[in-house]
């Protein structure tokens, strides 16, 4: 058994003559002397939280109004910056609908350009015109319009003839002859041309335009 | 209860051992550590000397204390009722013999039981019963809390000088040797015989110690101290026990009236002792207080009584309290350190 000294020991009679009551008397004092204490160290605790928290809020007010005040302040910019950003957008919606019309060539010209230089009784059957766009060498994005024509020809010195003048033409380049057959059960042929349209024909025609 | 012994069950400092002598002094003293025997400090102090008491109290590395009132004030009797007495009835029979009982606080040892003096009569036991009168704890209480001091418990002399020797009865056979030990005073003299360390017997004596002519203790040529180094431990035998000091007789002892009422008093007890355990015969006589500084007049009642004699002096065990706080005087102070130590079980 533990005796009040944290010896171990054997309790006799004569250890002590004060009487059990005479010791819980006091330790309740000790308790409650203790209890005040602690009672006074969280009503001090208590007010100097309090007052922290005071000032850490009058500190916090303060930065409100400045923030505040610079809020407004920014949300003003804000305004004019999205004011500005669609302005841009509009500008820059319209400057690439004018670019893309700026690289195309005119098709009346060159459906005109393919139609004049066709022989007499050949006619197209369909005219198919492909736009790829592709960064070149010095990183520009370049529009390449590749032109794939289908027709019927009474012969294939008409084809020739008609690929020849297609070559002569300052509107087309690479123009290649993809195939001539004759149509079955018939003494007409088809066939089919691809071409592409001049670089410079396109510069030429962004250069002319107002 | 459970509030309060969860609030203060932590590891407490050793407290001062306080003893109210019948001198009017106070005598305190406390040791080190829990495991440190060392004497921190010790002090003598007027009683009535309060602002001398609270300075010496400042020395002290704890308000803590255990007290030992003055022997002078305590109540002692061996009673005989039956087995089963109430704690009033033993109160009623003890206020028979002295009012005194009302008003003190009594605690009772059981030193025999199982007696029976008639046939037809009924089971009957022995007590040891000590009191304290309330008075004289609160006197000692308002003394000491004025001083600062937070007191924890309060005992007599007779258990804190006994528990002083304890060290000499740590073997199991050193249970058979049969002390007696007395508190010479000159205000009261008691005599104790314990088995060991168990207290069996203990009697107020009518003899007071004349202090006048007392020897001046350390510078006595006549004492020889026990164990020569005090490093060396006891070897039963060889030497006289630690602790103990042996009066040598340089000349016949010279009797007096006291000294053979002294005696008187002392067979007295023996002849209880010896009726209550008629197979333990006493193997010494050991004398504590300030009365044994007279050690002529204490060999000379070990003489006569055919007992090998000490003087107390628990400085031995105590280290640092050598020519501070030794001798027969600090025996009782002694004993209170050591026990709250653990020590001395």
């Amino acid at each position: 058994m533990l005796d009040m000294f944290g010896a171990i020991t054997m309790n006799h009679p004569f250890d002590d003559f004060l009487s059990q009551q005479w010791h819980d008397q006091k330790q309740d004092r000790r308790v409650f002397r203790y209890g005040l204490l602690l009672i006074g160290l969280v009503i001090l605790t208590t007010f100097s939280a309090f007052t922290t928290t005071m000032s850490h809020w009058r500190s916090v007010t303060q930065s409100q109004q400045s923030v505040s005040a610079r809020w407004e302040d920014a949300q003003q910019r804000m305004y004019g910056y999205v004011k500005s950003e669609r302005t841009l957008r509009r500008e820059l919606a319209e400057a690439k609908t004018l670019n893309s019309l700026l690289d195309i060539v005119p098709k009346s010209l060159l459906l005109s350009e393919m139609t004049s230089v066709l022989p007499t009784k050949a006619y197209l059957l369909s005219i198919r015109i492909d736009s790829r766009t592709r960064p070149n060498d010095e990183g520009v994005s370049t529009t390449m319009n590749t032109i794939h024509i289908v027709g019927e020809s009474p012969n294939d010195v008409a084809v020739s003839l008609y690929v020849e003048k297609l070559k002569l033409s300052t509107y087309f380049e690479k123009v290649a002859l993809q195939y001539s057959q004759k149509k079955q059960g018939r003494e007409s042929r088809d066939f089919a041309i691809s071409m592409e349209v001049h670089n410079k024909t396109r510069m030429t025609q962004a250069e002319s335009s107002p | 209860m459970g509030i309060r012994n969860g609030l203060f069950s932590g590891k407490a400092k050793r407290p001062i051992a306080v003893h109210f002598g019948n001198d009017g002094v106070i005598r305190m003293m406390r040791l080190q550590g829990m495991d440190d025997q060392t004497m921190q400090a010790s002090f003598e102090v007027s009683v009535g000397d309060q602002a001398g008491l609270s300075e010496a109290v400042t020395c002290f590395r704890s308000r803590n204390t255990v007290v030992s009132v003055p022997s002078s004030q305590v109540l002692l009797t061996h009673i005989r009722v039956d087995c089963d007495a109430t704690d009033d009835e033993v109160v009623e029979r003890l206020c028979r013999g002295n009012e005194g009982w009302k008003n003190a606080s009594i605690r009772q040892l059981p030193i025999f039981t199982n007696l029976r003096t008639g046939t037809k009569s009924k089971l009957q036991q022995e007590l040891l019963c000590v009191g304290v009168p309330k008075k004289v704890l609160e006197q000692c209480v308002l003394i000491l809390e004025a001083a600062s001091l937070h007191v924890q418990k309060i005992t007599v002399p007779i258990h804190a000088t006994l528990r002083a020797f304890d060290r000499l009865y740590r073997r199991e056979s050193d249970g058979s040797i049969t002390s007696m030990v007395v508190d010479l005073d000159q205000k009261q003299t008691i005599a104790m015989i314990a088995h060991g360390m168990n207290l069996v017997v203990a009697s107020s004596l009518q003899y007071k110690s004349d202090t006048s002519e007392k020897d001046k203790w350390a510078a006595s040529p006549i004492l020889v101290p026990a164990g020569g180094i005090s490093d060396e431990f006891e070897r039963r035998g060889e030497t006289q026990p630690r602790g103990l000091v042996q009066p040598k007789q340089k000349q016949l002892p010279t009797s007096t009236r006291e000294d053979d009422l002294l005696v008187d008093e002392l067979k007295g007890c023996m002849r209880h002792h010896n009726s209550l355990f008629p197979d333990r015969v006493i193997d010494r006589i050991v004398f504590s207080g300030s009365g044994a500084l007279h050690t002529q007049r204490c060999a000379s009642v070990a003489t006569k009584l055919g007992l090998s004699g000490f003087i107390a002096d628990p400085s031995a065990w105590i280290s640092g309290a050598e020519g501070i706080a030794s001798g027969p005087v600090w025996t009782t102070v002694a004993g209170l350190c050591l026990t709250c130590s653990g020590q001395s079980r």
